[in-house]
């Protein structure tokens, strides 16, 4: 008996011996988790002025993309003069500042329609000359028809101020309203809806930097159309926004404007029938280097803005329906702060003519 | 007790057969390919339950008895998921860019397409070379479209205004693809009315392509030609126009995803009234039309081509490829004496002879592979007063007729040697001969040897075939008119109505317009089979009818 005890303590002792001992408790914990988008092939869009992954600087997406080939996928530049890539798990269009051609169009939707995976950052059309991907374009009007889901020509503002006094003012036609000191166009969430996506995000540190209000149909049909993150109310969708940036005048159109509301910012289609996902976002900026995924100090991972981080490395892996990833970010801490973009030089300030009084 | 079982097991069996067959008759539905023609007001396509002229009631036809089930859609939704094929006929505007997206949806899920397409022109205003339809087709299946009408040289802005009076002939290109092989191997043109040309690139990273049929010629691409209010004159603009060999048809397959689709750069070509247009006995008006009508559906529903439609019934189809193949020997052939010359391959041992109401064919056979140098001349008596006063003289390098001593090419003769020597005369210059009393084939060594041409021993008998021809036209040079008529037109002997009649057609009878009388009145025109004087009341130009020749003794 003595024995077998015997031996079963050098047996242990040997077992110890050669087992590996455990990490040690004190290492730091990994800022980037294992790869969790493995043999994944994502696909950017780059021939229409969209976002590159590839720019450095603060309008690419270089850090996003950084971030999804840490996580194991694999980034392709989407070359529509090959036809549309059988292997692709799922396509990011990052703000395009040209229409998408139409070929191109229908080779993206068909990709869709067909249980594609797309994420669609729309650029704020207003801020440019013209309409980018318009309301009316064939991309929206597909995804309107067919999805519910669309992005208007406008921009969501809220005035910093209240408006100027209405001086006197006579004449016919509507009255213009100034704006003294501009517009809110840098907003945090004010709410978001419970969904994979928006997991772990807190609404207050989800910044948008100029974005498009949302049409969604959430009505019961054969797909779910989840509307997920909303601005406060005290905000709306103003049309005119070039001529704003040009005359500094502002006039709240009531039937023209979306009215002031939580307005959608971010939605996300998903059709189990198909197996399409689509998020669309009213915003590129959310994503790109100078903005939604700026850090400090400069070249750091330090990101300033970690909900916006957290929420679109969710929304690849919700499009993807692949688990999401834990992130945990060093320092600084989240500084998400509302920015007062644009500040318009008002040169000269545009001022209400007055009623021409007869001149002798 | 035991009946009632029984009763219930008969109920329970009824009922079951009676699932059967229900789940048997949604099988084969399911199994019958779905033929989707996209039908929208946006872009006005032409439909398939349009029975006029314009309409598509006569291809759907055909798919229905290929086994398709039919049903039209519009492109402003997506197309159902099981479409098999989806047509697109005659769009008269630029589809949409949001419909050409659920076109391609129903692509990419393994759709085939059949686009007939017409070009710009009065009152159309189609897509064209850089469109998004031109940049899919072209980079997937390697046909893409090119800008511009079709012009033939006698074309003007009245008439390509309509399609009636736009009539074309395309040949069939070299390049053998199943589609259209037969008109290949018969020499059948396809009729045209206003055709555009398309680009093919025969060989792509996953596609392959090829065209159906050609013309010469130029595609007129400035929009300012067809403004009626300030026209500019059709002009070959070099650099801007397409020209050369101009291709109007064509196929393609890519290889990735398994799908086919077809370009018509004519939507005439599938209409009722036009390309598949039937005459009172119900043949078709342009069997090279028929034929390609029938063979794109098959091959679009990806059926075996023994299950396509045979060729168009009632008509003669022989090859003339310098082979015996092809012809009946069961009808009657001429023997002739072996060894009656010294080089066999001059040495006739049998002739054969058939014509059907428009060209005469005839097979040469000798004791060996007849020489490529080869000519065969015949002496017929057409008006048979016992003077053999036509000559045809057959070379290799053309076909001529010799009367009154004059000589004249035939340009829609046909004359190839290979193992056997072999030809199609068209009977207005032979004409509707029973025999041909003399005939004799020699070569260039003739000279050189002093080799006495072998002469058949008797007069050839020609076998009458109760049969049309499946190109009664078959000119490529020639202002192409169609009778314009609610019942009959003569065509005459002279340019009057004192002369003879000669036959009569019925409405809508292509024909080749190759000269006038003084006063412009009577124009004269001919086909295969006939030549003679029509009146120009009765006919739709195609062009400006001044242009044409006087002939001399029609003042």
């Amino acid at each position: 008996m003595k024995n077998r005890i015997l031996a079963a303590v050098v047996l242990m002792l040997a077992l110890l011996l050669v087992l590996p001992k455990p990490a040690a408790q004190s290492e730091p914990m990994l800022q980037i988790p294992a790869p969790t988008l493995d043999g994944i092939n994502i696909y950017f869009t780059e021939s229409s002025g969209e976002a590159s992954r590839f720019d450095r600087g603060d309008p690419g997406l270089s850090r996003f993309a950084g971030l999804l080939s840490q996580l194991g996928a694999n980034l392709f530049t989407l070359e529509w003069r090959n036809g549309f890539p059988t292997d692709a798990d799922m396509v990011v269009v990052a703000g395009p500042t040209t229409d998408l051609t139409p070929d191109q169009t229908a080779r993206l939707w068909a990709y869709v329609a067909n249980g594609g995976h797309l994420l669609l950052l729309a650029q704020p059309a207003p801020e440019l000359p013209r309409a980018v991907l318009p309301v009316n374009s064939p991309l929206f009007a597909l995804m309107w028809n067919d999805l519910g889901l669309r992005a208007l020509n406008q921009i969501i503002v809220t005035p910093n101020a209240e408006p100027s006094p209405q001086p006197e003012f006579s004449g016919e036609g509507p009255t213009p309203v100034p704006i003294r000191d501009g517009l809110f166009t840098t907003f945090n969430a004010a709410s978001i809806a419970e969904h994979p996506v928006t997991a772990g995000v807190n609404p207050a540190g989800l910044t948008f930097f100029g974005a498009r209000p949302l049409e969604i149909d959430a009505a019961i049909q054969g797909f779910t159309n989840t509307p997920l993150a909303f601005t406060a109310d005290t905000y709306y969708g103003e049309s005119a926004y070039t001529e704003y940036i040009t005359t500094g005048v502002v006039d709240y159109n009531i039937g023209q404007d979306t009215p002031y509301s939580n307005i959608p910012v971010i939605a996300a289609h998903q059709n189990d029938t198909t197996g399409t996902r689509l998020l669309l976002v009213g915003d590129r900026d959310i994503a790109t280097n100078g903005k939604g995924f700026n850090v400090s100090p400069a070249g750091s991972a330090g990101f300033l803005y970690p909900d916006n981080v957290r929420l679109m490395i969710n929304a690849v892996s919700w499009l993807l329906n692949v688990p999401t990833t834990e992130f945990s970010f060093p320092t600084p801490a989240a500084t998400a702060t509302v920015t007062i973009t644009p500040s318009p030089t008002l040169s000269p300030t545009p001022t209400v003519q007055a009623t021409p009084t007869s001149s002798s | 007790m035991q009946v009632t079982h029984r009763k219930r097991w008969r109920r329970v069996l009824v009922l079951l057969l009676l699932l059967c067959s229900i789940s048997g008759t949604a099988v084969s539905q399911n199994l019958q390919p779905l033929v989707v023609f996209v039908e929208d007001n946006t872009i006005r396509s032409a439909s398939r339950s349009d029975s006029g002229p314009d309409g598509l009631t006569r291809f759907a036809e055909i798919l229905t008895l290929y086994g398709a089930r039919v049903q039209f859609a519009s492109l402003a939704d997506p197309l159902p998921e099981e479409t098999n094929l989806i047509v697109l006929v005659r769009p008269l505007v630029p589809i949409p860019n949001d419909q050409l997206g659920h076109l391609w949806q129903q692509v990419e899920r393994g759709a085939n397409v059949l686009l007939a397409l017409d070009p710009v022109g009065v009152g159309v205003n189609t897509d064209g070379t850089t469109s998004g339809i031109d940049r899919l087709f072209l980079q997937d299946y390697g046909v893409g479209l090119l800008n511009g009408f079709l012009m033939e040289p006698w074309f003007n802005l009245e008439s390509v205004s309509e399609p009636r009076t736009s009539l074309s002939l395309a040949f069939p290109s070299e390049m053998d693809h199943p589609v259209s092989q037969p008109l290949s191997q018969y020499d059948i043109p396809a009729h045209l009315w206003g055709a555009r040309p398309l680009r093919v690139e025969a060989l792509g990273v996953d596609s392959t392509a090829f065209p159906l049929f050609l013309d010469t010629g130029f595609a007129e691409t400035n929009r300012n030609a067809f403004n009626a209010n300030a026209p500019v004159p059709f002009n070959a603009d070099i650099g801007a126009d397409p020209q050369g060999r101009l291709l109007l048809g064509a196929v393609g397959e890519n290889t990735r995803t398994g799908t086919r689709i077809a370009v018509l750069g004519d939507s005439e070509i599938l209409q009722n009234d036009f390309g598949l247009a039937r005459r009172a006995d119900g043949d078709p008006f342009s069997p090279g039309d028929q034929i390609l009508a029938d063979r794109l559906a098959g091959w679009l529903l990806e059926l075996p081509e023994d299950q396509w439609n045979p060729l168009p019934a009632g008509f003669t189809y022989l090859s003339v490829d310098g082979s015996a193949d092809g012809w009946n020997t069961a009808l009657p052939g001429t023997a002739d004496a072996p060894a009656d010359v010294p080089f066999p391959a001059y040495d006739i041992t049998n002739i054969r002879a058939v014509r059907n109401d428009s060209y005469l064919y005839l097979l040469i056979e000798t004791a060996s592979e007849p020489a490529q140098d080869t000519q065969v001349s015949l002496d017929v008596d057409i008006d048979q007063d016992g003077v053999l006063e036509t000559r045809i003289l057959l070379t290799p390098q053309a076909v001529l007729v010799q009367r009154e001593g004059l000589a004249q090419t035939i340009p829609d003769s046909a004359f190839v040697v290979g193992s056997a020597i072999e030809a199609r005369i068209p009977l207005r210059e032979i004409g509707e001969v029973n025999i041909i009393p003399s005939l004799c084939i020699s070569g260039s060594r003739e000279t050189a040897f002093e080799q006495s041409p072998d002469c058949a021993d008797t007069a050839v008998t020609v076998t009458a075939l109760d049969e049309r021809d499946p190109a009664p036209l078959r000119f490529d040079d020639t202002m192409l008119i169609q009778t314009r008529t609610t019942g009959t037109v003569n065509l005459r002997g002279g340019p009057g109505t004192n002369f003879e009649i000669l036959t009569e057609y019925r409405n809508n009878e292509p024909l080749a317009a190759y000269g006038r009388n003084e006063a412009g009145t009577w124009i004269a025109v001919q086909t295969a089979s006939q030549r003679g004087w029509i009146t120009v009341d009765l006919i739709r130009p195609s062009g400006d009818l001044n242009a044409l020749p006087v002939l001399a003794g029609a003042e």
